[in-house]
């Protein structure tokens, strides 16, 4: 994945995914939606082949690149987890 | 986040996933199809093939057999020091030779033989070719890791899909025991017993509303938890089921990762 910023400013973020595609990006805008302080969080792909995803993040009250990095924490530790706890339930169940 | 093993087989695992919101779980499912690397025919070499099949589809035939994976033996292509030539370290060398004598003959994914002793075909029953008396077939063919971005054939998984957890309730006030949306059932999720209309195995329920629409009073209702997902994961035998959950989640968390750098730079 190699992220490039468009546009940046205090409440306002557009950048470019390059390599990625819905999944990561719908996983990022329904976290981020679930934020008091987002205002919009959307995503675009012009073309399912050639282009890659453009992701716009508008904020209030909150910088919009510590809402970005509280998101992305936030689903870091969340796959985390689950990456725990399903090894966790595999090995219960391998023994039960 | 809870999560319970349902069932697990040699190439299938069924696990309930509760407390995840619907991004995660299609991206966990989107990760498991596209990024989860497996091995895979790639080039072939025809040495021979004297059999009435063009050399590109049974080139393409063999990139479809699903072979068994040891994703820590082998590197991505791209990420190998060789830069993608191949090499030892990113490719695998498979040989099949075969003649038929006076009788016409099946050439079957179990005739190919590996360099690589676990690197093998995932079954071995996969026809591939019929040979005509004394036609033959000499090639040589490489394989290497490879992600469904790239080909679906180089997805470990048949099928990866979820389901929102199914809710049958029925309220009994107004069930009148009339029996017609037991016999509807396709999954025999509703039992009448003694005049009481009980649910069972609910987790089967394929959401049909069949009981819904042939129920008079109203009484039975389906709806589905918004936050439980059943995962059915059914490996191509390129990797354990188990195994293909726990890399995607780790994908997962790489790319996670790198995007958290990106924040943390600006
Ligand atoms: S929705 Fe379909 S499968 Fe589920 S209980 Fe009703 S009839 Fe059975
Ligand atoms: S169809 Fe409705 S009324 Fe009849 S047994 Fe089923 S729930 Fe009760
Ligand atoms: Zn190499």
């Amino acid at each position: 994945m190699e992220p490039r910023i468009i546009e940046h400013s205090t409440f306002e973020i557009k950048f470019e995914i390059v390599g990625e595609g819905h999944s990561f990006c719908n996983l990022l805008r329904r976290t981020l939606l679930q934020e008091d302080s987002v205002d919009f969080a959307g995503y675009n792909i012009d073309h399912p082949l050639l282009a890659s995803p453009v992701f716009t993040l508008k904020t209030e009250r909150r910088h919009a690149h510590t809402v970005l990095r509280d998101a992305l924490e936030k689903m870091l530790a969340r796959t985390e987890e689950f990456r725990k706890k399903f090894n966790q339930a595999v090995s219960d169940f391998d023994v039960a | 986040m809870e999560i319970t093993i349902i069932r697990k087989q040699d190439d299938a695992i069924h696990f309930l996933l509760e407390g995840a919101h619907v991004g995660f779980a299609n991206a966990l499912r989107r990760t498991m199809l596209t990024r989860v690397p497996s091995m895979s025919i790639d080039e072939v070499l025809i040495l021979e093939n004297t059999s009435v099949m063009y050399d590109e589809i049974l080139a393409h035939r063999l990139g479809l057999v699903p072979l068994v994976t040891k994703l820590d033996d082998y590197n991505l292509p791209e990420e190998c020091d060789c830069e993608g030539k191949g090499c030892s370290l990113c490719q695998c060398t498979l040989t099949l030779e075969k003649e038929a004598g006076d009788q016409d003959m099946m050439v079957y994914s179990g005739d190919l033989s590996s360099q690589d002793p676990e690197v093998m075909p995932a079954t071995e029953g996969i026809p591939l070719v019929k040979l005509a008396p004394h036609q033959t077939l000499i090639l040589e063919a490489y394989a290497r890791l490879g992600t469904g971005l790239e080909n679906a054939k180089f997805q470990p998984v048949a099928t990866v899909a979820y389901k929102n957890v199914p809710l049958v309730s029925v309220d009994k006030s107004k069930c009148n025991q009339c029996g017609d949306c037991v016999e509807v059932c396709p999954k025999n999720i509703l039992v009448l017993e003694d005049d009481v209309l009980s649910t069972q195995n609910t987790l089967e329920c394929s959401l049909c509303e069949a009981c819904v629409r042939v129920c008079e009073p109203g009484a039975v209702t389906i709806d589905s938890k918004e936050d439980s997902f059943l995962f059915k994961v059914e490996s191509t035998g390129a990797l354990p089921p188990e195994e293909i959950v726990e890399r995607a989640a780790e994908i997962l968390k790489e790319r996670i990762g790198e995007a958290l750098d990106f924040a943390n730079s600006l």
